[in-house]
């Protein structure tokens, strides 16, 4: 119980500590604070902010990187022939396509 | 049933833009507020020193994990941020205490004892201490000590000086010495 309350109290000076430094003058915390103090919440706060420009970037270069996977099916125009090139090309004969003079083309 | 209305309106919100200009701009003196306060908060944390707890809070804000209402003094809602990540982390020592098992030759496997490493522990042990170390000096310094009872009472300066018949410089000098005092116990108690 005593401990409880012993957290409690220190809490409390701890709050009050707070409330002091953000009452304080800016131009008398500096003059209480040193210059190595500064460099390190300034360290701090670069680190912070260069992560959170390289996480930004990181997601922004992989929103504009065009989407290649290996796995995925090639996009192939679907060609398909007409119906009349179908019924030209096995009307009667299903060979006779083959005979054609002209194999590149179309059956006569 | 109409849901309850969202406590902050999504158009106070800082978008991760505004958050990162508003911490570059973070003045010397804030930056030093921040520091103090992230060091008097880490007080205690086992592995958790203040740069770890103020580059977490930034962290947070600069991913939007924690949203600043812009409303609220960007200082003010760090120092909160850090306060309420203090507690998730003596809370989470607290749950998850480390225990130190020595080995033992014993072919049952069992170990021949078991330290007792619990962060708790070393939190109640180090707040006593610090408290302690603390309440010695303020103590010996009843114009520091009217600052402290003056913030736990809630009360005013004014109401602080007609009540311990400081003057404005006497309790101006004595707000600096509490500080100051609370300060050097922490360099003296915390990690650097």
């Amino acid at each position: 119980m005593s401990v409880h309350r012993d957290q409690q109290n220190l809490e409390g000076v701890l709050d009050a500590y707070e409330a002091e430094l953000m009452a304080t003058a800016d131009e008398e915390l500096l003059a209480e604070s040193d210059e190595v103090e500064l460099a390190a919440a300034r360290g701090v706060l670069a680190m912070a902010l260069a992560v959170a420009d390289a996480r930004q970037q990181t997601a922004a270069a992989r929103r504009r990187r065009p989407v290649h996977r290996a796995s995925s099916p090639v996009a192939v125009p679907a060609v398909r022939p007409r119906p009349e090139q179908m019924r030209a090309t096995f009307s009667s004969d299903p060979t006779s396509a083959l005979d054609d003079d002209d194999p590149g083309g179309l059956p006569d | 049933m109409r849901p309850p209305p969202d406590p902050i309106p999504l158009e106070s919100i800082a978008s991760p833009a505004v958050v990162a200009a508003a911490l570059r701009d973070l003045s010397s003196a804030h930056l030093l507020r921040l520091r103090q306060i992230a060091r008097m908060r880490s007080a205690g944390l086992v592995g958790v020193e203040w740069e770890d707890l103020l580059q977490e809070a930034f962290s947070r804000i600069l991913a939007g994990t924690r949203r600043w209402p812009v409303e609220v003094p960007i200082v003010a809602f760090i120092a909160q941020l850090m306060r309420s990540l203090a507690s998730e982390h003596h809370r989470q020592q607290a749950a998850h205490p480390f225990v130190t098992a020595e080995e033992s030759s014993d072919p049952s496997g069992l170990p021949l004892a078991i330290a007792d490493d619990r962060p708790g522990a070393d939190l109640q042990m180090e707040a006593n201490d610090f408290r302690a170390a603390l309440v010695r000096r303020l103590e010996a310094d009843p114009g520091a000590l009217a600052v402290l009872l003056s913030h736990e009472r809630g009360e005013t300066a004014a109401e602080t000086m007609a009540r311990t018949r400081l003057t404005a410089h006497e309790y101006d000098a004595a707000r600096k010495r509490f500080r100051r005092l609370v300060k050097q116990e922490l360099e003296r108690g915390g990690s650097s």
